[in-house]
């Protein structure tokens, strides 16, 4: 299992998160390669289905980034994020997938820093958590 | 129609070549699905670039085209523009990958970033064969600006774009415009006064037809979008008719009221006079002169004051020769003292009170935490004064409604307080004073009429003689990772016009030491200015200084000497702390008032750091001057005439393209369950009760995705950010 890389996929918003990773770039903080970013406007719009989907497809684990509460750039949709997330998080059990693979994250625009120890805390928590039934079954071919 | 993709990898010079194997990507995207044509180049967002991409649009009849360069918040516009001149709907036929600032510049391995560039690509090229035509809404402008901060920049942009024949609103929170700026003494490096050049600005806003003032008001909200915002203003009430009043400070000058007596609303005080038995000689002065008739007592003994009788206007106190009389509350404690914030605290105003006598609008404003008249209706000296019967009780707050199509936020910044820096002894020693009451000091229209005089010990409201000494501790809150790790940028630079100015008014021998960790002299005959004030005798110590102790009458400040490596002890008798520029204490509710990001230093986050540097992250909404960071004046004046430039490039225009990212509702799969309308910020959903389903105002709505992130059956979506392209994306990222 030593070899074992996961995969990480980031839903960011693009007005906090996005923009925090870009900042990351611009600072040149470097995180491991594993994260993902797929941008979507607000962290609100992320449909559950997505995160379900990104887990089906063999996801190791999955962060969704948004600004942090009463930051959010169009009012609250970070909050309705974090509605979702917590009933999300009683799905993913029903599935079989460990709540600890799936992060909620408030990653402000200004702090490429936090991404960056985001980015690799979640990495090795994930390599020690090892990869999930599907990526197994996938590695397992 | 099959489709055919063309993709793009940009070198950026080395930026992205350094550590993607760039040309190796190209290869192994021309095998994937649907691309016909697969190159790298130098710079895909230089001329040659766009041209190439538009170029081979034609020559191999692409339907889309994808860019891996790049963040898509840089240059997505730039790559939309060429795929519309090569004959495309940009929002149809492109997308774009980043893999500079999210692979080359954040992955130290070259073969994980060329696998992570290999894999966002391939996301790309699954996602864009999903999208679909949209066509940006063209919106009329409203051409009235709002600014927000009467400071030298919000009057400046308003000068401006007044002068261009708009419409402005000037909300400012303070009673009078000027801002910090008319608080200064003499202003760097050409010496000239900071009201000289500064009061013909406020009279320019006080008289131009197209400015509409509203001061002491705070904006409340906003809505709407870019060229077609509504904000809410409330009008605080002054308690002075502004038609009537002539401004003439009669009854400022009457006011006998200097504590706020009515703290939180309270319409009877908790405080009362009292006089000291074993001070008071019975003189019986306070007695004689009491409007109330309240103090009684015999001659040459002591007198009492009747609290049922006496109103607290406080004269007895000012009378007393002996220091006789106070005024607590039943715990023994005394009020708030009214301090004049334009004085910077230095000394107390009144409960009527004109910030300073070039004020705009010329005219008062009564404290109702302080008024007496105002909570009991007694007192009533300023309306005895007044001729024009201009002081009104029943005034109330005040709501109005204002349209404008573009947004100023030039919300200025707060000097530091330096109190909790105990090491520096400021609430301690009344010679220790910060750079705002320094300036404040030396200005002429400030206490001591320009004159720069030590406090009196013993009493700091009073101001004694010049100093002979004076230390200036430079970077106080700044360059200090417990406070700003940011440079404040004018600190340098006002401390050695104070320098110069304690040189000229108290006299050369006056010893003048600067305690410095850099000169930053950066600007315009800045350096010059240096070493002109160097010349007069100004003694310069590069170290800073770390603690003032008290020592007798004197101040005695402790540095390090880094250029000649010693501890050094100087006794001086005056200290004036540089302090920090901070965002100001409600930058944050402002920020979200506007949907205005905030940065790492806690200031108006601007769009791009070199190319943006007046624009937010909320079309329509621009910032300008020291709410943005610390700045000088001539680079705030600069600003706020770009800002100005923005606004006048909307209303000019008077038509504004908003994005089509917003979300739509399919009517044939819509159930009507109405959840997405309680879900909605911005009130952009309703329900068509004939159609029995909902419907989205796509004019209100931003596109934010709570509906299309919720919906259960599906039937919201936000256009170019549909299901399908965000799991095309998804899935082309997994299975590669």
């Amino acid at each position: 299992m030593s070899e074992f890389e996961p995969k990480i996929v980031a839903f960011f918003c693009n007005w906090c998160t996005f923009t925090a990773a870009d900042l990351a770039g611009t600072s040149r903080l470097s995180y491991p390669h594993n994260l993902k970013i797929i941008r979507v406007m607000c962290s609100g719009m992320v449909d559950p289905k997505y995160v379900l989907k990104a887990f089906l497809n063999g996801a190791d684990g999955v962060l969704i980034g948004g600004c942090w509460p009463g930051d959010c750039h169009y009012i609250n949709g970070n909050l309705k994020a974090r509605r979702r997330v917590a009933m999300l998080t009683e799905v993913l059990r029903a599935y079989g997938i460990d709540e600890q693979r799936f992060w909620l994250r408030w990653i402000a625009a200004s702090d490429g820093n936090m991404l960056q120890k985001i980015a690799k805390d979640m990495t090795e928590k994930l390599r020690a958590m090892g990869p999930s039934a599907v990526h197994a079954a996938q590695i397992a071919g | 129609m099959s489709e055919r993709i063309g993709f793009y990898i940009c070198h950026c010079g080395v930026n992205i070549a350094y550590r993607v194997r760039v040309k190796e990507v190209a290869e192994a995207m021309a095998l994937a699905p649907n691309v016909v044509v697969s190159r790298d180049y130098l710079f895909m967002c230089s001329d040659p670039g766009q041209e190439l991409i538009e170029k081979d649009i034609k020559e191999y009849d692409l339907t889309r085209v994808v860019v891996a360069s790049c963040s898509p918040r840089m240059h997505e516009k730039t790559f939309q523009g060429a795929c519309k001149r090569g004959g495309l709907n940009p929002y149809r036929a492109f997308h774009m990958v980043c893999v500079r600032e999210h692979v080359s510049w954040v992955t130290e391995n070259e073969d994980e970033a060329t696998k992570k560039a290999m894999i966002l690509a391939r996301a790309g090229i699954a996602r864009v064969v999903h999208q679909h035509d949209l066509f940006p809404p063209t919106f009329d402008v409203c051409s009235n600006s709002l600014i927000v901060g009467g400071g030298i920049a919000g009057m400046q942009a308003a000068l401006d774009i007044a002068s261009a024949g708009f419409k402005v609103y000037l909300v400012e929170k303070a009673p009078t415009i000027g801002g910090h700026m008319l608080q200064f003494d003499k202003t760097f490096p050409t010496l000239d006064c900071a009201a000289c050049i500064g009061t013909p600005k406020m009279v320019s806003v006080g008289q131009n037809k197209n400015i509409e003032l509203l001061s002491y008001s705070d904006v409340l909200d906003i809505s709407g979008y870019i060229g077609n915002f509504t904000v809410r203003v409330k009008k605080r009430p002054r308690y002075i008719d502004m038609n009537k009043c002539t401004g003439c400070g009669d009854c400022a000058t009457v006011c006998p009221v200097s504590y706020k007596l009515f703290p939180a609303g309270a319409k009877v005080t908790p405080y009362h006079y009292e006089i000291d038995p074993e001070k008071c000689i019975g003189c019986t002065l306070c007695a004689r002169k009491c409007p109330e008739k309240a103090i009684t007592g015999e001659k040459k003994k002591a007198h009492v004051i009747d609290a049922s009788t006496c109103i607290r206007c406080g004269l007895c106190q000012t009378l007393c020769k002996k220091d006789a009389i106070r005024i607590v509350d039943e715990e023994g404690n005394a009020p708030q003292p009214l301090l004049s914030t334009w004085d910077a605290g230095l000394v107390t105003r009144h409960a009527a009170n004109i910030a300073f006598p070039q004020a705009i609008p010329q005219a008062p404003t009564i404290d109702p935490e302080a008024c007496i008249g105002f909570n009991t209706g007694k007192c009533m000296k300023c309306v005895a004064a007044c001729k024009a019967e201009a002081i009104d009780f029943s005034q109330k707050e005040e709501i109005v409604e204002l349209n404008v199509g573009s947004c100023i936020l030039a919300t200025g910044y707060n000097p530091l307080n330096p109190s909790p820096m105990k090491e520096l002894s400021y609430d301690a020693c009344p010679n220790v004073l910060t750079n705002l009451e320094f300036e404040r000091l030396s200005n002429a229209t400030g206490p001591t009429s320009g004159k720069i005089l030590k406090r009196d010990l013993n009493n700091p409201k009073k101001f004694t003689e010049p100093p002979k000494s004076v230390a200036i501790l430079h970077c106080i809150g700044s360059r200090d990772i417990r406070y700003h790790e940011y440079c404040s940028r004018t600190c340098c630079m006002y401390a050695l016009k104070f320098a110069h100015l304690i040189k000229d008014k108290c006299g050369h021998d006056t010893e003048v030491y600067n305690f410095y960790i850099d000169m930053r002299c950066f600007g315009k005959g800045y350096e010059e200015f240096y070493k002109r004030v160097q010349s007069e005798g100004v003694r310069m110590i590069r170290g800073k200084a770390s603690e003032i102790k008290k020592s007798g009458d004197m101040l005695i400040v402790r540095a390090e000497d880094t250029l000649s490596a010693r501890i050094v002890e100087i006794p001086v008798e005056m200290a004036i702390l540089c302090t920090a520029m901070e965002p100001r204490e409600d930058l944050g509710q402002v920020a979200r008032t506007f949907g205005v990001t905030v940065g790492g230093d806690g200031f108006f986050l601007e769009e791009h750091p070199k190319l943006e540097p007046v624009s937010t992250s909320s079309s329509g909404v621009f910032i300008a001057g020291a709410c943005q960071g610390p700045k000088d004046i001539p680079d705030t004046v600069a600003q706020a005439k770009a800002a100005a430039a923005e606004c006048l490039s909307l209303s000019a225009c008077g038509k504004v393209e908003v994005s089509p990212e917003v979300s739509v509702i399919d009517p044939d799969i819509c159930v009507g369950c109405q959840i997405c309308i309680g879900l909605c910020p911005y009130g952009a959903i309703t329900f068509n009760e004939l159609k029995k389903i909902s419907e989205v105002n796509s004019a209100v709505c931003k596109g934010c995705g709570s509906c299309a992130g919720h919906c259960p059956s599906g039937a919201a979506k936000v256009q170019h950010f549909t299901d399908k392209q965000v799991l095309a994306e998804l899935d082309g990222m997994m299975f590669n």
